[in-house]
């Protein structure tokens, strides 16, 4: 198997820019205009050059990219340095880092896109890997004469000293491997370009890959690192979290300017070759409304963290596309079992029943969102969704099931991070519309440390985030939220018969080789309805990609982290 | 011939409008504050619908229905407004009647004791350099401490504006005090008997209260654009209580796209019920300041 040419076409310099009077907003904007005219100088003030101003990078193409963001990564190692599960860190693993395999991208729903093919992988870092049959060892070729940006050939002992790094490395997050795969010790050193991967379960292997593909399995150029190193810290954490070059994606860092601004030139050795956009300069725009109107008066190219009510009042800006997927991030309420009143599974049910879905959908998301059945991605093959029940609101039925528990009205608390204001807008319709049902709702506004601690040690009674599954195989969307043993990473604490029951049909599936095959989909599909019946977690809606961009930006690619490939993008003729 | 010394003391508050001006003139710029307070009062049975809860589709433009349109997640911007009146007026009447209280105890005590010897007046030097430090502290930090510290509840957001503006309130009777504690009647006073907390209670009290009262409505303006601010900041109370900064902060990025609803009502409101507090502040010195003043 052979990865292969980049799919993206030679890029075309457009003509960039408009005017904000150009823009689609008329003079009712007035207001508007004024405060984005205060973002422009914002801009101005902190990033030097003009949006068309910066200068082609290292390798790539003479063309430079200016996108709006909420906020920038606080480290550049974000898996290993405890950068935290943010966008921004996700966005960094994505254009600083590169795997053994990645999954191919394929024509997306919006045209000049493209979307992730969830059910095969392709070489990256490798130039081509084979299974053995017995479906436990992989062996990977890596590229010849592939080096990093700062010029190190890249070769097996790079791969070896990059898990080791991960697995000696405190911060670094081990569990997603253990359905089958052991660590540094279960890796051996064919030859100087070949790797092979030994694994303990078969039907681990997909979910294997789909690790190697995304931010866990990323590899180092170990000679940069090793440059760094010191006897406290052998494998150069320190630095890596505030320097670039080590990695192998399509860009690494030239120059940042903390919470303003960051320059990422094009890494000329790139696995696919030099990007075709040579700069992208990152600038942080605090507000949102902000951020989407600089995208449509042409002063960035994209922006990212757009709020869906912000994209369908652009839909119909012919300078700006918003982009459609099948969306994989959701909207997740999540119960915590470990306490009344959810360790009843009446009252989980009889909530799930209360959670006003549509409205949620078309108020919050202004129809910018889909139904959810189940965490599995519907484009898994040989799993047929449409067998799971679909997510309803039924007042009725929820108060007969509170009654069937002994329940006339429930009170809970429902917390919600203050960093997320279209879930805080979601918790209001929820507390408005369930308590018709009997649900009386306190909403809790924590800030995003809290909530997160309150996620991890399931404190609170219900907790409501967006949430993915960062690998799109039936294996990790079943395994990696429900661990049992009070892990950290189960946040509904999900440990009851309903959850026996649920394990023991994943258990059966993660058995089969293949769990694509078609053995296998039935089985995930019953564990689906073991889980969506007894409700730990309420899959609300999913919610589509978050970015805009100009008309001229085209290769954008909706990924499973929800981070933008800047390898991909082109300029578009005009 | 022996001098006899007659000590006089300051009215306390002289009721009486100027002379020449009517008392209506006097009274009228406190009417604005009244009809806020009177609004604080009916608010939840006058709003058109529930304020806390989603009553039509998000984001309506202003129409007949709804007066001041919908905000993001479909509450009545119109009777949030209203209702956010009871409880940043609430919040700031908590706050004025805090910081004032305990400006006047810290501002009294101090002065009295300053130029005391010993650990007394240690004391009150360190308490004034203490009180001038905390002008050093951004409000706004400490606001998001105590916040961080003790939850967004409606006491500990009034505790927090409480103590972001007492200085200024010790400062102001502190002065006072210093001028009042060598008059003539606040030594006839000791001569007459009375224990030192006696002479402060009955009559350094009263002669040094006037700069701090008349502060006060300031404190109550200031209150509400820091709770608001806030608020804005995210850090306010836990939706869907209706509070103007909240509502200011939720609607800014609507703004950008052309939902200036949601932002400017609640704004104007801000703007009115701190003018208000103005406009007392200035019936209340006309009216605390003898003829001559």
């Amino acid at each position: 198997m052979t990865q292969p040419d980049s799919p993206v076409p030679a890029p075309i310099l457009s003509a960039r820019g408009e005017g904000i009077m150009n823009s689609a907003f008329g003079r009712r904007r007035f207001i508007a205009g004024g405060l984005s005219g205060l973002g422009l100088l914002a801009l101005a003030a902190c990033g030097g050059g003009g949006a068309g101003a910066a200068s082609g990078g290292g390798g790539g193409g003479n063309r430079s990219l200016v996108v709006a963001v909420p906020a920038l990564a606080p480290t550049l190692d974000g898996v290993v340095g405890g950068g935290g599960l943010t966008l921004e860190s996700f966005e960094m693993n994505a254009n600083l880092q590169a795997g053994l395999v990645r999954n191919p991208y394929i024509t997306g729903k919006t045209e000049n896109t493209v979307v992730q093919d969830f059910n095969t992988y392709v070489g990256y870092v490798a130039e081509s890997y084979e299974v053995s049959p017995d479906g436990l060892t992989y062996t990977f070729h890596l590229r010849p004469g592939l080096t990093s940006p700062l010029g190190n050939a890249i070769t097996a002992d790079d791969v070896l000293w990059s898990f080791e790094r991960k697995w000696n490395t405190p911060t670094y997050s081990k569990t997603v491997w253990q359905g089958g795969f052991a660590g540094p010790q279960a890796i051996s050193k064919v030859d100087d370009r070949t790797v092979a991967f030994t694994l303990t379960n078969a039907g681990f292997g997909l979910t294997f890959l789909g690790l190697l593909a995304n931010l866990q399995g990323h590899i180092y150029d170990s000679t940069a690192l090793k440059q760094h190193a010191t006897g406290a810290d052998p494998y150069a954490l320190e630095w890596a979290k505030a320097n670039g070059g080590w990695g192998l994606g399509p860009y690494h860092v030239t120059a940042q300017t903390p919470d303003q601004e960051m320059v990422l030139t094009a890494n000329p050795n790139y696995a696919y070759g030099a990007p075709a956009i040579g700069q992208v300069t990152l600038r942080v725009v605090g507000d949102a409304g902000t951020r989407a109107s600089l995208v449509a008066s042409g002063d960035v190219d994209m922006a990212e963290g757009i709020r869906p009510t912000d994209q369908a009042r652009l839909a119909n800006n012919d300078a700006v596309v918003v982009p459609e997927a099948d969306p994989i991030e959701y909207v997740d309420l999540t119960l915590v079992t470990n306490k009344a009143p959810f360790d009843d599974e009446r009252v989980r049910k009889a909530m799930a029943l209360a959670v006003p879905y549509e409205q949620i959908m078309q108020q919050i998301y202004a129809g910018r969102a889909v139904q959810m059945v189940g965490n599995i991605n519907p484009n898994t093959r040989n799993y047929d969704v449409s067998q799971l029940p679909k997510p309803s609101s039924d007042v009725a039925r929820a108060k007969a099931l509170l009654a069937e528990a002994g329940h006339d009205r429930i009170a809970y608390t429902l917390s919600v991070s203050t960093a997320t204001q279209d879930l805080v807008d979601a918790c209001v319709l929820v507390q408005s519309y369930a308590r018709e049902a009997g649900f009386d709702i306190t909403i809790d506004q924590k800030t995003a440390a809290d909530f997160s601690t309150m996620r991890n040690n399931a404190t609170g009674q219900a907790i409501i985030y967006r949430n993915r599954s960062q690998v799109q195989t039936p294996t990790y969307a079943c395994t990696i939220f429900w661990k049992p043993n009070n892990d950290a990473s189960n946040p509904s604490r999900w440990q009851d018969a309903s959850a026996a029951r649920f394990w023991e049909v994943v258990n059966r599936a993660q058995a089969i080789p293949d769990p694509l095959s078609p053995e296998a989909g039935p089985l995930w599909l019953e564990a689906q309805k073991i889980l969506v019946d007894s409700s730990p977690e309420i899959f609300v809606c999913s919610i589509q990609p978050s970015q805009i961009f100009r008309t001229d930006v085209g290769g954008f690619t909706y990924r499973s982290e929800n981070a933008i490939d800047f390898g991909n993008i082109t300029i578009l003729d005009a | 011939m022996t001098e006899v010394l007659v000590a006089v003391p300051t009215p306390v508050a002289a009721t009486a409008p100027r002379r020449g001006a009517p008392a209506w003139r006097t009274w009228l710029p406190a009417l604005p504050f009244a009809v806020l307070v009177l609004l604080t009062i009916v608010a939840r049975w006058v709003v058109p619908f529930d304020p806390e809860t989603v009553v039509a589709p998000a984001n309506l433009a202003p129409d007949g229905t709804h007066l001041f349109g919908t905000d993001s997640t479909g509450m009545d911007v119109f009777s949030r407004t209203i209702a956010a009146a009871q409880v940043n007026l609430v919040m700031a009447v908590l706050v004025t009647l805090m910081a004032t209280a305990i400006g006047l105890v810290l501002g009294l005590v101090l002065g009295m004791n300053e130029a005391a010897g010993g650990a007394r007046g240690l004391f009150g030097r360190g308490m004034t350099r203490f009180t001038d430090l905390t002008d050093a502290v951004p409000p706004l930090i400490v606001g998001v401490v105590v916040v961080g510290l003790f939850g967004p509840s409606l006491v500990s957001l009034s505790v927090a504006l409480a103590l972001i503006l007492m200085p200024n309130q010790v400062r102001l009777t502190r002065a006072e005090v210093l001028k009042v504690r060598g008059d003539a009647y606040v030594d006839a006073a000791r001569m007459a008997g009375l224990l030192p907390w006696q002479v402060m209670i009955r009559h350094v009290l009263p002669n040094s209260a006037r700069p701090a009262i008349e502060n006060s409505s300031n404190v109550f303006g200031v209150s509400i654009i820091v709770s608001a601010s806030l608020g804005f900041l995210g850090v306010g109370l836990n939706p869907p209580t209706p509070e103007w900064g909240v509502m200011i902060s939720n609607g800014i990025s609507d703004v950008m796209l052309g939902g200036w609803w949601t932002t400017l009502f609640p704004a104007l409101a801000l703007c009115a019920a701190v003018s208000s507090a103005a406009l007392l502040t200035g019936v209340i010195t006309r009216l605390t300041r003898s003829p001559g003043q």
